[in-house]
């Protein structure tokens, strides 16, 4: 009796041990939604009444209805944490084949593949459907739609802005125009005075100062005498000074091409030099008083 | 460069002249100082000037005035339709008591002459006048009788009560160096007058001139020097008055007939002698836009486009001289 009963005995301790308790509490997946096909990752938190040692199986059970992809266990104090990524290949409620995962055998885990066919409509082919999207998909398109259609105002706006700034450009261009054409004559007179008779260099000289002249005080002052000259330069209200040394340079010309005077190779370098100053403060008086 | 010396003296000297002439002048004559210059440039020049204006802007009293700083004779003409050219250059009468025909100067034979509202004066007297201002000679019977030196003559036209006038032809006015118009004394002006109202007979005035010192301006004013470009300048002007294509400058439909080459002439002589007014020796494009308006109102003819649009010489003068450029 006694050989029987010492087994029988040890047999129901060791049943005990293998069979420990545990529960499982927070049961998740991702997808919380999935079909046949799909890769879900079961996750849940593992709690058992005595410590317990967890490792991934070596190999995962082969079925035929399911494929494990991985395990993973993450003690968390006493319990566990575990996810567990597989795919299912059937549909509905399916209890997972054990997993003997170190000191337990986890075999009550259950999992619900939904079906993409109504089970109580008929068995009849369902209409096409739009293809499933990625999630952002929708964002990513209404985006570029709104692009779409906000492009015609940033064109009209980049258009605009290009317009303004190249207007601009091209104001400032054409209003520094002259006196860029002012000083290249000045550079020509002096490379060329050399061999210049007299009468042709202050005729280039003066006639070049008119035309430069005329675009600042948007003046034709090609038909105008040095008084209407002076006339205009104090009705312009540009500084006193420099009024003054633009009469003097047209008043020693005009004694040169009138009244015979004659002057020095150094008297004309003197004179473009004049003319140079004279202009450039011209320059800095007009972009500081726009009016002029 | 002695020369020079001497020629800068001469302006010198006569500036003082002109200048004391002009105060003299002033002292009957209240404002009007471009008709007083006018006048004073006319007889430097030797031409004869035209006046324009309405009554009463003592045009008699300024050139009698003129005459009186001048030292020479004056004689004034009122120009009626009835007037005779023997009336102004004389004729031959009969003396009876040597039976023979003696000459009898009009007149024109004087130094200044004042030939007040010439337009009212049938054309042959007009010719009469205008051949002695040409030609500075009468020929009175047989004899030709030359005209005392200086020679002016200033006519006058009145621009209202146009009625029974005889208008100058072209032909004629273009003898005249320039035509002056005078317009009304400013307030200021007016108030001086009447304040000198009582004085201003009585004012005798220094003879400031004498028939040399006349030639002497006249020689100093032919010593100035005028460049080849101002020549240029001048021909220039003359010759935009006459551009016929109408696309070619905006002024040239308004112009029927442009400026004689006696304006160029008159232009360069005038021009010359506000120079000497001003007191320099070579002429300056001032100068010539200077006495521009007064040389050429009475040489453009205006179309009738001009008239529709109510412009006046001076209207077009002005366009000229804008657009001319000025060497």
């Amino acid at each position: 009796m006694r050989r029987i009963i010492l087994p029988l005995l040890l047999f129901l301790v060791a049943g005990a041990l293998s069979a420990q308790s545990y529960q499982i509490h927070n049961l998740r997946f991702i997808p919380p939604e999935y079909y046949v096909g799909d890769t879900v990752e079961m996750s849940f938190l593992l709690k058992t009444d005595q410590a317990v040692n967890l490792k991934v199986p070596e190999i995962f059970p082969t079925p035929g209805w399911i494929r494990f992809l991985s395990m993973d266990i993450e003690p968390r104090g006493v319990d566990y944490q575990i996810s567990i990524r597989l795919i299912p290949y059937y549909p509905g409620t399916r209890a997972l084949p054990p997993l003997e995962s170190g000191d337990l055998i986890l075999n009550d885990l259950k999992i619900f593949t939904s079906s993409i066919l109504d089970s109580g409509a008929s068995r009849e082919l369902s209409e096409i459907r739009s293809p499933l999207l990625i999630p952002g998909t929708r964002a990513v398109g209404a985006l570029i739609v709104s692009l779409l259609l906000s492009l015609p105002i940033i064109l009209i706006f980049l258009f605009k802005v290009i317009r303004s700034r190249t207007g601009k450009i091209i104001r400032t261009y054409k209003l520094n125009l002259p006196y860029r054409q002012f000083q290249r004559l000045i550079r020509r007179i002096r490379r060329t005075m050399v061999n210049m008779p007299e009468k042709d260099f202050y005729l280039s000289f003066t006639g070049g100062l008119k035309k430069y002249l005329s675009t600042r005080f948007h003046q034709d002052l090609t038909s105008s005498t040095t008084s209407e000259i002076e006339a205009l330069l104090i009705r312009s209200h540009i500084h006193e000074t420099l009024a003054l040394s633009l009469v003097n340079l047209f008043n020693r010309v005009d004694r040169v091409k009138f009244a015979g005077d004659k002057l020095l190779y150094s008297d004309r370098e003197q004179l473009l030099g004049e003319v140079e100053d004279v202009s450039l403060a011209l320059e800095e008086w007009r972009k500081k008083h726009a009016d002029l | 460069m002695s020369e020079n010396k001497n020629l800068t003296d001469k302006m010198k000297d006569a500036s003082m002249l002109l200048d004391i002439a002009r105060k003299e002048i002033a002292k009957r004559i209240i404002g009007q100082a471009d008709m007083v210059n006018g006048l004073l440039m006319g007889i430097i020049t030797g031409g004869h000037i035209l006046v324009e204006g309405v009554p009463g802007l003592a045009k008699t009293q300024m050139v009698k005035a003129v005459a009186d700083v001048l030292n020479a004779d004056f004689k004034r003409i009122q120009f009626t339709p009835d007037l005779l050219p023997a009336d102004l250059t004389g004729t031959m009468i009969y003396r009876p008591q040597t039976g023979e025909f003696v000459p009898r100067k009009g007149p024109v034979f004087s130094n200044i002459i004042l030939a007040d509202e010439i337009n009212r004066a049938p054309s042959k007297v007009q010719a009469a006048l205008l051949e002695a201002m040409a030609e500075s000679q009468v020929t009175i019977g047989d004899n030709t009788y030359r005209l005392a030196e200086p020679f002016f003559v200033m006519a006058t036209q009145n621009p209202i009560e146009q009625e029974g006038t005889y208008q100058l032809p072209e032909a004629q006015l273009d003898r005249f160096i320039m035509k002056l118009k005078v317009d009304y004394p400013n307030p200021q002006e007016e108030l001086a007058i009447l304040n000198q109202l009582d004085k201003r007979d009585d004012q005798v005035l220094r003879k400031v001139f004498t028939k040399y010192s006349i030639q002497d301006l006249k020689d100093l004013a032919a010593s100035i020097r005028v460049d080849e470009s101002i020549k240029k300048y001048i021909v220039s002007i003359v010759n935009a008055s006459r551009v016929k294509g109408r696309n070619q400058l905006p002024f040239t439909r308004f112009i029927e007939f442009g400026a004689s080459p006696r304006a160029s002439i008159a232009l360069f002589e005038c021009a010359r002698v506000n120079a000497l007014f001003e007191n320099r020796e070579f002429v300056l494009p001032e100068d010539v836009k200077a006495v521009a308006y007064n040389v050429l109102r009475h040489r453009i003819v205006l179309s009738y486009e001009a008239e529709s649009e109510e412009l006046s010489s001076d209207d077009v003068i002005r366009d000229i001289l804008s657009i001319v450029t000025v060497p």
